[in-house]
């Protein structure tokens, strides 16, 4: 479904992203995960079109080469993020924010607010969908970030770090909505460092430290991989 | 009819516009009607600018430029072609909607202040450019004198009438047009795109928004309608000039209309121009002359005190008192029932 040949980002003299090259499958729930400043929301910006790979680097999404295409033609395409710091409409209410999701499949407004109010039932935010976004709580920003994107309907979706400030309960709920997305058939690809729901949701999990991959696997083999243990640990806890 | 009564939600707006045409049966005093059509010119112009500035969150401080522009085009076909009004200012919009993509397509890569300022040294440069130019090729513009119509006998096909009631109708029906084309765009696709453009660009992006095309869009909607207010401008005062219409003050005017009255909503610039239109009148009637910047210390000190005080405008503070009001009235009622 989506791949990723030799893609490389710099940013004048900082390389944020050298050389990766991934692929997913669809249906499958991918987590990306790395020490802070690995370039995994880098590498996701490059997937949804904000910046566009160094030049040699590839995307191809569905058999359609996607590396020139900007966030909106993406979206268009199939698929469609969360931000790793929520950006909520906040002066509109709950309903407004997803309808303005919903509205890139229909233009019709009556339409696009049944299937809002559909995905806001489904996220639990029926009873709030009034309230302005800006009173909301984290974990419901969390939620009506991830309603926003539903409400696109998209084959793949970037989540980026959602349980990120979250409480255990919250991200237990949120774990369990990300499952439930899965069952509908959309295709996901994580960043994440809540390491619970990495292991709970992903089958196969990449590992980013300094712009490259040092390793890929199951959860389980990538918790045991001498690379990752010192990209997130340093070489003095291997020696302790 | 008490059951009724508590459900009744009075549209203000609609009531206002009633009020508003038949005032002209009973007032004959040309000077207030003259204030009222002032009141109504400028709530019209902060209307158009409260399409991109209210919703979309393009904070123009240019669009002097797109009055100037409406009028110098209506007025040259009318003066040198003997084409009406009526269909020069379709030309005049057509124009602004030029100038718009000119300045509007590079520039909306600057946000918030830059994109003010960029706005602000589109207007200065137009004025600066027809402040020194006489003529281009056959087309005079006039320079710094600007061009007068000349008057003729009284013509709705040529724009003018010498009862100032006329005049009254019709910006009354253009501010009538222009607010139900912003209530449309509200109630539309391109309302909930422009407000989310606003709000968190890179999110709208995300969620399949073409952030440029809708920006351009609104842009040039915004030019179009500022330009027909332009062509009645230049009729209503037979004179049109850089100095006069392609000024830097009346940019900010319409952006202050907008800010008091209550951005981003759609009675908000009307409620703006009907308070400040007036206000000024009054001031300079009273302090004209010995105190005749007092007008401009007023000025400032509302727009201070409501920047601090209601922040969000004076319509959603009206409103939410209207709310608490229509709450009690209705409470008394059913206690009555």
């Amino acid at each position: 479904m989506l791949h990723l040949n030799h893609v490389s980002k710099t940013f004048g003299g900082v390389r944020a992203v050298h050389d990766v090259s991934l692929s997913m499958r669809q249906g499958e729930i991918l987590s990306l995960i790395g020490p802070n400043g690995a370039g995994k929301t880098t590498l996701f910006n490059m997937i949804a079109g904000y910046f566009n790979p160094d030049s040699g680097g590839q995307i191809i999404f569905n058999k359609e080469r996607t590396d020139k295409l900007k966030p909106y033609e993406m979206c268009n395409l199939g698929i469609s993020r969360t931000f790793q710091v929520v950006k909520p409409f906040g002066h509109l209410t709950v309903l407004e924010n997803v309808i303005i999701g919903a509205l890139n499949r229909t233009i019709s407004i009556p339409e696009a607010t049944q299937n809002a109010q559909e995905i806001i039932e489904s996220l639990g935010l029926d009873a709030k969908q009034q309230l302005l976004a800006h009173t909301l709580s984290i974990g419901d920003r969390k939620r009506l970030e991830i309603a926003r994107a539903l409400a696109t309907k998209p084959n793949l979706l970037l989540l980026d770090e959602p349980m990120g400030g979250l409480n255990p309960h919250e991200t237990e709920d949120l774990i369990n909505i990300v499952h439930a997305i899965h069952a509908q058939g959309i295709t996901i690809f994580l960043i994440e460092h809540v390491m619970v729901a990495v292991m709970k949701l992903s089958k196969r999990v990449i590992v980013l430290n300094d712009g490259e991959i040092i390793c890929e696997g199951s959860p389980e083999e990538v918790a045991k991989n001498r690379d990752v243990i010192v990209a997130y640990f340093g070489e003095e806890y291997i020696s302790a | 009819m008490m059951k009724t009564l508590t459900k009744f939600k009075p549209n203000l707006l609609l009531i206002f516009f009633l009020v508003l045409m038949v005032i002209p049966l009973f007032v004959k005093d040309q000077y207030v009607l003259q204030v009222i059509i002032m009141a109504m010119y400028f709530a019209y112009l902060a209307s158009c600018w409260n399409i991109v500035g209210g919703f979309a969150g393009l904070f123009s401080l240019g669009h002097a430029a797109f009055i100037g522009l409406g009028a110098y085009g209506s007025t040259i076909l009318f003066l040198q072609y003997n084409i009406s009004p009526w269909l020069g200012m379709f030309f005049g919009g057509f124009l602004a909607v030029i100038a718009a993509v000119i300045i509007g397509y590079p520039c909306f890569k600057l946000r918030g202040v830059y994109f003010a300022i960029s706005t602000l040294a589109f207007v200065s440069i137009l004025q600066m450019v027809f402040t020194a130019t006489r003529n281009i090729g056959n087309i005079e513009l006039g320079a710094g004198e600007g061009l007068v119509i000349p008057v003729m006998d009284q013509s709705f096909w040529m724009f003018q009438f010498f009862d100032k009631k006329y005049y009254y109708w019709i910006i009354l029906c253009m501010l009538i047009l222009i607010t139900v084309v912003v209530n449309k765009i509200r109630h539309t696709h391109l309302g909930y795109f422009l407000l989310a453009i606003h709000q968190e660009q890179d999110a709208a992006d995300s969620l399949g928004v073409n952030v440029r095309k809708y920006k351009l869009l609104s842009w040039c909607i915004s030019a179009f309608f500022t330009a027909l207010g332009g062509t009645f401008y230049a009729q209503l005062l037979l004179i049109v000039s850089p100095e006069r219409l392609l000024s830097v003050p009346m940019s900010i005017e319409l952006v202050i209309m907008s800010l008091i009255g209550g951005i981003g909503t759609i009675a908000g610039p009307i409620l703006g121009a009907f308070l400040l239109v007036p206000l000024g009148e009054v001031l300079r009637a009273q302090f004209g002359g010995q105190f005749a910047q007092i007008q401009a210390i007023v000025y400032g000190a509302i727009i201070i005190a409501v920047i601090i005080f209601l922040p969000t405008g004076l319509k959603p503070q009206l409103e939410k008192g209207l709310q608490k009001f229509m709450s009690i009235f209705r409470l008394g009622l059913k206690e009555q029932q």
